[in-house]
């Protein structure tokens, strides 16, 4: 697997972004959830000590930190574009395959795949003969609706409570057919509790065409800071996940099983937040209190 | 449903005189509006099926323009099937009756005219694709006026110089500062737009297709006053890919100003207008999300996975496309169009 994993190129999205999630039980909980990691290798074996939290800069004292104890609600949507034919479909047929075998008898697996239209194939159950039918199913044929995909990924989260939301988001390439502008989808992510990871055969580059049909953004420049920095990696980074790059459809397989295996490398922290107003975006800064690895969450949350 | 149809097409062509092979025909039609698709064979329906179909087609016979589009799109669909397994005799057949269909339409409801001028590009296109040159001419010009000639030409240019601009698209990765992200190449390019549509609504004040576009080049060129008014007359328009686009971009410039009770209303009107499509949905769920209203943001991309049974046609998709060079998608559209 090490030497498989090894032709990846990942690239780690901006540390201090953490992935949170609030449940309102009385005193609401936020839990983020975030990677540390050193020289590419995750580290594990961390206490609530170890990390220093802050929300919208204001220190908050971390209730709880658990790895791999919360079962995981892992959406897969695929992008089956015409570009995504023949032995690429077939490899990432199987790597998605791969993807849900790695999955606990506790976790749930949704499917959705994206060419022109955006199919829910298998909708949230725990692993099974069917999920596996519904990869299998798909063809590929189709222009891209990637912001629309992502978008609607994002948006239908698994509601049962108390779990972890990944997706594992594969696309070989821009988005050409969506309603939806990327700067919608990358809101949506703001909003979310899901980590987005961006399985893709390039790096992401800007934008350099009319990347979605309406060609109307919906979002003005004043409501967010302008970036450069193409929106699958900002994806990625807004939501504390990352993105893997790959080379050869051969190597789909190892990338779909390190991704699932570095969710359960993943801590969840959970905390009450002190000494900040309820309402608007909530920064989120996470870091050691010593040592020199990386953390990757998400960046806050909106309330 | 492909043998069964079949059997009840080859009765329909049997018993043409009868009732009965009327009500088969009938049957056969509603059973396609409501499927969504075509029997698996050919289907042979030869000179007694074209006599049924005229009197089909005769104003007494009670067909509405709906169900008589629905019957075009039928016949479409056979000859396209049956040029494939170079049956172009039996297919001329069916050329025939979806032309004489379309013009009986057109008489009933002459707002069916975008519905037409589609299905004459698309349909031509895709019969010499299929090497069917001489079926192709079968289907006949269009009935127009020399102003609405004009107008088509207009619009023609117009959607020429709109590809341009959309392919020059933005020079950088950077969030828009305007409407849409624009480089010199497309702002000359939409500008050349406006004007072709400009010149096309004003020879033809019935052409929705130039409104809507020209709407559409207004938000993008950031002259979001000026585009309500063409966007409005296409949103009043009975043809519905135009109507449910009009009403996506109205809902979309609401949405930049902020007016989000107005854009759900557009969206939510753009989806009762085209159920199939899946921008509507996703815009409507967009701009809940912004209004705080996250369970119903989540409801309306759930009912659009639950509610389209897999038949999502999205107008979208060919806004713009050439028929002549890629008539595939707008085929997918016109079939959609007589879907209930």
């Amino acid at each position: 697997m090490k030497g498989a994993i090894a032709v990846l190129v990942v690239i780690c999205v901006a540390a201090g972004e953490a992935a949170a999630q609030r449940f309102r039980s009385g005193v609401e909980v936020v839990r983020v959830d975030a990677l540390v990691t050193e020289g590419g290798r995750a580290i594990t074996g961390l206490k609530a000590d170890d990390f220093q939290l802050r929300d919208n800069g204001v220190l908050q004292a971390i209730d709880s930190v658990a790895v791999d104890e919360a079962p995981i609600s892992m959406l897969l949507a695929l992008d089956t574009s015409n570009s995504v034919e023949g032995p690429t479909l077939d490899h990432l047929k199987q790597a998605a395959v791969t993807a849900v075998d790695a999955l606990s008898p506790n976790d749930r697996v949704a499917v959705m795949t994206f060419a022109n239209a955006v199919t829910l194939r298998a909708d949230w159950s725990a692993a099974t003969a069917a999920t596996r039918t519904a990869i299998a199913s798909a063809e590929s044929g189709g222009a891209t609706s990637l912001y629309d995909a992502g978008y609607a990924a994002l948006t239908l989260q698994d509601s049962l409570p108390g779990r972890r939301s990944y997706i594992l988001l594969f696309s070989d390439g821009g988005d050409t057919s969506s309603w939806l502008p990327a700067s919608a989808t990358l809101e949506r992510a703001r909003r979310s509790d899901a980590v987005v990871y961006v399985v893709t055969r390039r790096t992401p580059r800007p934008d350099v065409r009319l990347e979605y049909r309406s060609g109307i953004e919906l979002w003005t420049p004043a409501s967010r800071p302008p970036s450069d920095s193409p929106a699958m990696i900002q994806l990625a980074a807004i939501t504390g996940g990352h993105v893997v790059v790959f080379e050869r459809a051969d190597e789909l397989r190892a990338a779909f099983a390190a991704v699932v295996s570095q969710f359960r490398s993943r801590y969840l922290l959970a905390y009450r937040p002190r000494d900040v107003e309820s309402a608007g975006w909530h920064s989120i800064d996470l870091k050691l209190t010593r040592g020199r690895a990386t953390v990757t969450a998400r960046r806050g949350y909106a309330k | 449903m492909s043998a069964t149809l079949q059997s009840v097409l080859l009765a329909c062509a049997m018993s043409w005189q009868q009732p009965a092979g009327l009500v088969a025909y009938r049957h056969a039609i509603d059973a396609y509006r409501d499927g969504g698709v075509l029997h698996q064979e050919p289907v042979v329906f030869g000179a007694e099926g074209l006599f049924m179909v005229s009197r089909v087609a005769d104003p007494a016979s009670g067909w509405a323009a709906a169900d008589l589009a629905a019957a075009v799109m039928f016949h479409t669909d056979t000859a396209l099937r049956l040029v494939k397994v170079s049956s172009q005799q039996d297919a001329a057949t069916h050329v025939d009756a979806a032309a004489m269909l379309l013009r009986a339409a057109l008489e009933r409801d002459p707002a069916r005219a975008a519905f037409a001028r589609r299905w004459r590009s698309t349909v031509a296109a895709l019969l010499h694709a299929a090497g069917a040159r001489e079926l192709a001419t079968r289907i006949g010009p269009e009935a127009e006026s020399k102003p609405q000639a004009r107008a088509r030409t207009a619009f023609a240019l117009g959607l020429t110089e709109e590809i341009r601009a959309a392919v020059a698209g933005p020079l950088s990765g950077k969030p828009p500062k305007r409407s849409a992200p624009v480089t010199a190449e497309a702002r000359r390019a939409l500008l050349e737009a406006a004007r072709h549509f400009q010149d096309a609504v004003a020879r033809d004040p019935t052409d929705v297709e130039a409104a809507l576009h020209l709407g559409r080049i207004l938000i993008v060129a950031g002259r979001e006053i000026d585009a309500d008014r063409p966007l409005r007359l296409a949103a009043a328009s009975p043809d519905r890919p135009v109507r449910y686009l009009a009403m996506l971009f109205l809902g979309a410039i609401a949405e930049r100003q902020s007016r989000y009770a107005d854009a759900e209303g557009q969206y939510r009107a753009a989806g009762e207008a085209f159920p199939w499509g899946q921008s509507a949905p996703l815009a409507l769920s967009h701009v809940l999300m912004r209004e705080g209203r996250e369970p119903e943001a989540r409801a309306a991309v759930a009912r659009h996975f639950a509610g389209t049974g897999g038949r999502v046609v999205e107008p979208l998709w060919t806004y713009l496309a050439d028929p002549e060079t890629d008539p595939g998608p707008t085929l997918n559209l016109l079939r959609a169009e007589v879907w209930r």
